[in-house]
């Protein structure tokens, strides 16, 4: 329209952002209570997301780190009914096939009454057979030469055990020391002989809530004389690893199969996938209740203000700049709101780490994620 | 009752009597009402709160409109802001030779438009809280870009209404009357074709209300501007070059005005 021509300086609709942003940051700064107010609403929406994002993904990882240890690096296992495999196929499967890549598992939990009662798992190997199946046994690295007299007394001396680092060193125990274990209504005392300390954390947090001992001694804690839980076997995947398993297949008494571990964690899988859907959804709700707070209070600083707004509009503020100057305040104490609630959430998310991983202990497996490390993936 | 129809009777004639005042060489059309009107939809029923608004109001004029509560007064001006747009009919308002018909730009034009050219005073101050005082007068000239020499003019104004010593208030610390001279000095602060005041004196004592209309009369006066007052107060109407009264969506002539010509 013929506004433009008429004006009397030439650059008259140019209303520097800079005034904007002077107007929003005046604002914030003169109100500091409905500052506070808004930081506040918008860190706790991002707290309370960020706490369960937090959880969400240490349950998960402490889903994916059970898994694994349940089942190693095996690709396949022969499994029995309830009652468990009769050891016999063991010694046949090794003396008669000489199938090598296999190692036999006696596993269940127990109660450590001395270490908080925290349940642990109790599984027995056979520590020279288990060395390709499960890693934190210690293979080359600095610790291969102690462990290689620990693992001659696991096999030797009854009732003994091998404990994490982590777990020793926060119940001040040592080699040597001896523990109680409860199983069911019985106890039984287990004498450590040997500390592990793998160099990699996901493997040493795996090892957490576990007590490694020799099969024999499983056996007789356990009260599993003769018999397996399982048999791991690593097979390879081509003409040769499938006429293995079909001669495997052969020495197997009825009611005993063969199955991969991938059914084997599938139904883990299955297991965690309900507990995995009620942290999902929770997560979905902290993300919607986060949104409403957030949002809430961001219009309601826009309401309680509209008189104002109003007054920058009649004074000739136009809508977008109206609108800029919101988010700009908005924007500006969003991101102390943010980073507070970033802060905040983290601390929210330790605490409600421990509370899944202790349901997680309680219903599923015996992991111990219980310091959260933060993975950046979680904060974008 | 029986004034309100002799009132009407006036009002039918009254185009005829608006005419010669245009022609008048001496008084240049700076704003100039045609066919104006404003409905409210109310309970589906239409209410036309302006019918068919016909005038010229000219440069420098101090024209004061009177009206009861509700007769549409702050209707009117926010029509003529371009804060309201009509149902229907126009407002242009001459700019030099240049005549923008506001009533024909869009929402963003007008908000331009206003900024640009004009001052508004409202009854309740509506200063900026968040700014101090000189910054509230400052910030039409920030948004007219005219940023040359902005505090000094600002200043000055400041001066002019008796604030100088004020200037970095917040406006909650000054009175009801003090707030108001601030709001009349950011009025004029971006040198506006006119300015429009809505009822400027409605929220300040007697004394008070005498002493800021006064300031707002000198300085618009002085400044050659349009001053448009809607008002409850009959007494502002002595000062006021023209007066007009707001009933029944209809603009009446004052009886002494009408004589003024
Ligand atoms: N947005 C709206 N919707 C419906 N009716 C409206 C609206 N705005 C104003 N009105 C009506 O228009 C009429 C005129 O209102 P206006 O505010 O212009 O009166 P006024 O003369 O300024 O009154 P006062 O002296 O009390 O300020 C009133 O009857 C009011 O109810
Ligand atoms: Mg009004």
């Amino acid at each position: 329209m013929s506004i433009q021509t008429t004006a009397p300086t030439s650059n008259r609709s140019q209303f520097s952002v800079k005034t904007l942003l002077r107007l929003a940051w005046r604002y914030a700064w003169r109100r500091p209570f409905q500052s506070l107010f808004f930081i506040l609403g918008v860190a706790i929406g991002v707290a309370m997301i960020v706490a369960i994002d937090l959880a969400n993904g240490s349950a998960e990882r402490a889903f994916a780190l059970g898994t694994e240890t349940i089942t190693g690096r095996a690709t396949h296992q022969i499994v029995g009914g309830p009652s468990g495999l009769d050891e016999q196929i063991y010694t046949r499967l090794r003396r008669e096939l000489g199938y090598r890549q296999s190692a036999p598992v006696v596993e269940n939990y127990v109660i450590a009454t001395t270490l908080d009662a925290q349940p642990m798992r109790l599984l027995g190997i056979d520590p020279f057979a288990d060395q390709p199946f499960r890693s934190y046994l210690g293979e080359g690295d600095a610790a291969a030469g102690a462990s290689a007299t620990f693992l001659s007394d696991l096999m030797v001396r009854p009732n003994t055990v091998l404990l994490s680092q982590d777990v020793a060193t926060r119940y001040h125990l040592q080699t040597g020391d001896q523990f109680p274990v409860r199983i069911g209504s019985r106890t039984a005392n287990l004498e450590i002989v040997g500390l592990l300390a793998p160099s990699d954390d996901l493997s040493r947090r795996a090892l957490q809530g576990l007590l490694i001992t020799d099969i024999s001694t499983a056996q007789e804690v356990l009260q599993q004389l003769h018999k397996l839980d399982r048999i791991d076997l690593i097979v390879s995947n081509d003409a040769a690893g499938r006429a293995a398993l079909a001669k495997i297949a052969t020495i197997l008494p009825p009611g005993v199969r063969i199955e991969e571990s991938a059914a084997r964690s599938g139904a883990v899988n299955e297991m965690t996938a309900a507990f995995s859907l009620n942290l999902t959804a929770l997560s979905l709700l902290a993300l919607v209740v986060g949104m409403f707070l957030i949002y809430n209070t961001v219009t309601f600083s826009v309401v309680q203000r509209r008189p104002v707004l109003g007054s920058l509009r009649a004074l000739g503020m136009t809508r977008r700049e109206v609108y800029v100057l919101i988010l700009a305040e908005a924007g500006l104490l969003g991101v102390i709101g943010t980073a507070l609630g970033l802060a905040l959430g983290v601390i929210l998310g330790r605490g409600a780490v421990q509370l899944v991983t202790q349901t997680i202990n309680d219903l599923f497996f015996v992991v111990s994620v219980r310091e959260i490390d933060i993975p950046v993936f979680t904060l974008v | 009752m029986t004034l309100q129809t002799t009132a009407q009777v006036a009002n039918h004639q009254e185009p005829t009597l608006e005419r010669p005042a245009a022609t008048q060489p001496s008084k240049p059309v700076l704003i100039r009402l045609e066919h104006l009107s404003k409905t409210y939809a109310e309970a589906g029923q239409a209410r036309a709160v302006l019918d068919e608004l016909n005038r010229e109001f000219y440069t420098g004029e101090f024209v004061c409109l009177l009206g009861k509560s509700g007769s549409g007064k702050s209707t009117l001006l926010n029509l003529i802001s371009g804060i309201d747009a009509p149902s229907s009919g126009d407002v242009t308002i001459y700019d030099g030779a240049q005549a923008v018909t506001i009533t024909a730009l869009s929402e963003h034009e007008r908000t331009i438009f206003r900024r640009n050219h004009i001052g508004i005073v409202f009854q309740f101050f509506n200063l900026i809280p968040t700014l101090t005082v000189l910054e509230n007068v400052t910030l039409p000239l920030e948004l007219a870009g005219k940023h040359q020499q902005m505090r000094r003019h600002a200043v000055e104004l400041l001066e002019r209404v008796g604030l100088a010593d004020r200037i970095n208030t917040y406006p909650d610390k000054l009175s009801g009357g003090e707030q108001q001279r601030v709001a009349i000095a950011r009025a004029l602060a971006h040198d506006p074709l006119l300015v429009l005041a809505d009822e400027p004196t409605g929220n300040l004592d007697d004394e008070t209300g005498e002493t800021v209309l006064k300031l707002l009369l000198e300085l618009t006066r002085d400044a050659g501007k349009t001053l448009f007052m809607a008002t409850h107060a009959p007494d502002v109407a002595e000062q006021a070059d023209r007066v007009l009264h707001l009933v029944h969506g209809q603009l009446v002539n004052d009886q002494l005005s009408t004589a003024q010509g």
